[in-house]
């Protein structure tokens, strides 16, 4: 007989007035890995919440092994042993790993702490689980593999019943993904319970035992481990197509736009690669290894110490990121709404950003503002005459986003993760703005340290690991290598 | 006292009383005590104000609040039978009154109309059950000496199916009666379908832990039929149903799916809505044979009978099937 570790019977929920989930019933055995794919982000930040903290709902009941902890009609707030593991680190800089897992938790009642025997109960868990981080390092040093297991020991210890796991693959590359979900499938053999949260089924498909959907804060779909297959979740989702009219001829006698040659760095070993006009590349970094190294090589915060980049036929050197710009290199970072966007300027000073750098001038012209209204305003519309950009639809901040770089027209574009914890429609959405960069004959080179959609997009692949890469695909080449990730 | 507790008139009458006993302890603690005493006994008379308000929130407002909620709950139509089972009361004039009007809901009642709806073969047709036995059996025994064998089979089956559904209807069944009643119907409705239906019974624990957990009679295969008429029939194709049966140590869950053509966003959100809690209007209507009415008298009775907790929950999409999940509580006597 199967025990639920946790349950929520039609719980509804309302946030600022808006109703977030919807009915929900869902249910966690003991010992299950139990994923959920959002298909949009309504509901999942109070489904998380809820599951920590049992306060106050609309409507519905929620037990906690098999215990009443929250209903409808229930005054006061309490806690349920939940441990959300999520991009933002729970772990405490300037401490140690072994002060975060046994000092920081409720319970430690100890007023002698003696370092060397948790340092020594650290060591021993940590090896038992392959891992080879020193118990006095302190948690800033850790890379996102070792902090992942690193908290995932701690909510171990705790005793926590169920953990949360949220869009992990956002932090850990490929291969780190694979070791992490060894481990996590071990701890749910001991009978840990485990809510995988991704924004892409394939993720959650060949790992987790059952498989909900959410949509719109309702929950539309459970999928059964055998009832996981791509036929099934078809009606559910909707596909990323490549719109290959758009693209202009590929000249493939005219050589690469950007290449890099043999490069090495601190950690990059002999990295080669190129990207032709009007072309679209992913490296795949399984390690999430050298991703950073290479924007630093791109933006001239770091020299390569051998071999050397080339820009169409010339030797790439830059020193700053307006250089970079400059050249004809442009980035569009991960999460770019955090960091791309200037919330108190208005859409079109934020559009504009960088055509006085292209146009080498310091005021533009009416004459120009209104030339670009005329020619963007067919696609981007009314939004256009916003003063205050936070009102905008996400859909519209990464048109701001890919219009600006469409306008500034570099020769190269690097988009860092750009899947990266967005929903299946802001994703459609996405590959759409890359496919009219192209169209502008703009090249993309996508960095990833996981696939989610990006082959949808790109021409070719190539994989990197420890810092070189390992492997080059063409399309037709990843197509079935990369079967799981890519359909 | 311990019952007039429950009111909270009475808890507000009794805090009413040790607020002016407060009162006038702290005017008598101001006219009456010298210096040097009152600074000792203003900390404690500060300590039993404290508890005093920290009491009146906890045995007065959150109580109220819990009622407030109930009642709003109630009036949005999210529950229906918690009106009748709060732990507080505002007054013994509306506990009264809430009373007053269960009654003239009666649930009892309202259980009887569902069902009804349980057999409604029955009830419809005015048929004597042992006159339709016997004539079944005779056709059976005619249609095996004439050599046909199928025509025996289908008879059997149907009889078996009837004396399923008219008899016993007060009972809770085992959920082993219900899968092998919805068998039955299965095998009913094979000979008109063929190979066009396909149904599956998955068990996803020991199947011995739940074959003698008791569910109400007749839940199964008004769902079944729903997704054969609903779902399979207008599927171009064959069509799958699965049923898939668990069990917790507090719950049942069975779930039956079909992949037939599904429904719109809209009409499984007015599925849900009707689903959420004790629906009257659909019981009241129970003889109209409407699609959906069975279902939402299911629910119903599922309700009823095991708290609002428990019943029937739809998902669905068109062109990729639906699924009904129904929970009961594990009823093993």
């Amino acid at each position: 007989m199967r025990e639920e570790v946790f349950r929520m019977s039609g719980v509804t929920q309302e946030n600022s007035g808006i109703q977030t989930l919807h009915n929900i019933n869902l249910n966690i055995f003991k010992g299950e890995i139990l994923g959920l794919a959002a298909l949009d982000d309504l509901g999942l930040d109070d489904l998380v919440s809820l599951m920590c903290r049992n306060q106050p709902i609309k409507y519905g009941k929620v037990y906690f092994k098999e215990k009443l902890v929250n209903s409808g009609t229930k005054q006061g707030v309490t806690t349920n042993k939940v441990y959300v593991i999520e991009k933002e680190s729970k772990l405490v800089p300037g401490l140690s790993v072994a002060d975060n897992v046994f000092v920081l938790r409720s319970g430690f009642k100890k007023y002698l702490i003696q370092p060397a025997v948790l340092c020594a109960q650290v060591e021993k868990h940590l090896r038992e689980l392959g891992v080879s981080v020193s118990p006095r390092a302190l948690c800033e040093e850790l890379t996102g593999y070792e902090r992942c297991v690193i908290e995932l020991l701690k909510a171990v210890l705790q005793g926590v019943g169920l953990v949360v796991l949220r869009e992990i693959s956002d932090i850990l590359g490929r291969a780190d993904l694979e070791k992490f979900q060894k481990i996590v499938s071990d701890y749910a053999k001991e009978g840990i319970s485990f809510l995988y949260i991704c924004s892409h089924h394939e993720e959650a498909f060949p790992f987790c035992h059952r498989m909900l959907l959410l949509e719109d804060g309702y929950l539309v779909k459970v999928f059964e481990k055998d009832e996981m297959t791509d036929e099934n979740i078809e009606p559910y989702i909707i596909k990323i197509k490549r719109k290959r009219e758009a693209q202009p001829e590929k000249e493939e006698d005219s050589g690469s736009i950007l290449a890099f040659r043999k490069v090495k760095g601190t950690r990059i070993r002999n990295l080669s690669f190129e990207v032709k006009k009007g072309e679209c590349i992913t490296l795949l970094d399984n390690d999430n290894y050298i991703l950073q190294e290479i924007l630093d090589l791109l933006m001239g915060a770091q020299q390569a110490e051998a071999g050397k980049i080339l820009l169409g036929n010339q030797v790439y050197t830059c020193r700053s990121g307006a250089d970079a710009l400059d050249h004809g290199v442009s980035i569009v970072r991960e999460n770019p709404l955090k960091t791309m966007l200037f919330y108190e300027m208005s859409y079109m000073e934020n559009l504009l950003f960088l055509v006085d750098r292209k146009l080498n001038k310091t005021m533009i012209l009416k004459k120009i503002q209104r030339s670009v209204i005329n020619e963007f305003f067919p696609v981007l519309g009314e939004v256009m005459y916003t003063r205050n950009i936070d009102t905008l639809s996400l859909e519209d901040l990464y048109n701001l986003i890919y219009y600006r770089v469409i306008l500034y027209k570099p020769k190269v574009l690097f988009c860092v993760q750009p899947f990266s914890g967005a929903d299946m429609y802001l994703r459609k959405h996405i590959a759409k703005l890359m496919d009219e960069c192209r169209a502008q004959g703009i090249s993309i080179v996508i960095l990833a340290v996981r696939l989610s959609d990006t082959l949808r997009v790109s021409d070719r692949l190539y994989v990197i690991e420890h810092g070189q890469v390992q492997k080059e695909y063409k399309q037709d080449e990843y197509q079935t290598e990369f079967r799981w990730q890519n359909k | 006292m311990k019952k007039r507790w429950r009111y909270i008139n009475f808890r507000i009458k009794v805090w009413g009383i040790a607020g002016g006993v407060l009162v006038l302890a702290g005017l008598a603690l101001f006219f009456l005590t010298d210096v040097e005493l009152s600074k000792v006994l203003a900390a404690v008379y500060t300590g039993i104000l404290a508890l005093f308000f920290y009491t009146g929130y906890r045995c007065i407002i959150r109580p109220m609040k819990e009622v407030d909620k109930t009642f709003a709950l109630f009036a949005e139509g999210y529950v229906f039978q918690d009106v009748f089972e709060l732990n507080y009361a505002l007054t013994p004039a509306v506990e009264a009154a809430v009373l007053k009007f269960q009654e003239s809901i009666n649930a009892r009642e309202l259980l009887t109309i569902s069902k009804k709806q349980a057999k409604y073969i029955a009830l419809q047709n005015q048929i004597n059950p042992h006159f339709l036995y016997n004539t079944l059996e005779g056709i059976r025994s005619e249609a095996l000496m004439a050599g046909v064998g199928t025509v025996a089979d289908m008879t059997e089956t149907l009889a078996k199916f009837f004396r399923y559904t008219i008899s016993n209807l007060d009972h809770l069944v085992a959920v082993e009666n219900e899968i092998s009643n919805v068998e039955n119907y299965y095998r009913i409705q094979q000979y008109r379908f063929g190979e066009k239906i396909v149904m599956k019974i998955k068990f996803l624990c020991e199947k011995e832990e739940v074959l003698s957990c008791k569910i109400p009679k007749l839940s199964l295969q008004p769902v079944v039929e729903n997704a054969i008429r609903h779902g399979i029939e207008g599927k171009m194709g064959q069509g799958n149903i699965t049923i898939k049966v668990n069990r917790t140590k507090e719950r049942v869950l069975i779930v039956i799916s079909d992949d037939g053509v599904g429904m719109n966003a809209e009409s499984v959100k007015a599925m849900n809505q009707k689903l959420r809690t004790v629906n009257l209007d659909s019981a009241v209507e129970s003889d109209e044979a409407q699609g959906g009415i069975a279902i939402v008298n299911v629910n119903n009775r599922i309700k009823l009978l095991f708290g609002e907790e428990y019943g029937i929950c739809y998902y669905s999409r068109p062109n990729a099937g639906t699924d009904v999940e129904m929970v009961f509580p594990c009823v093993e006597q």
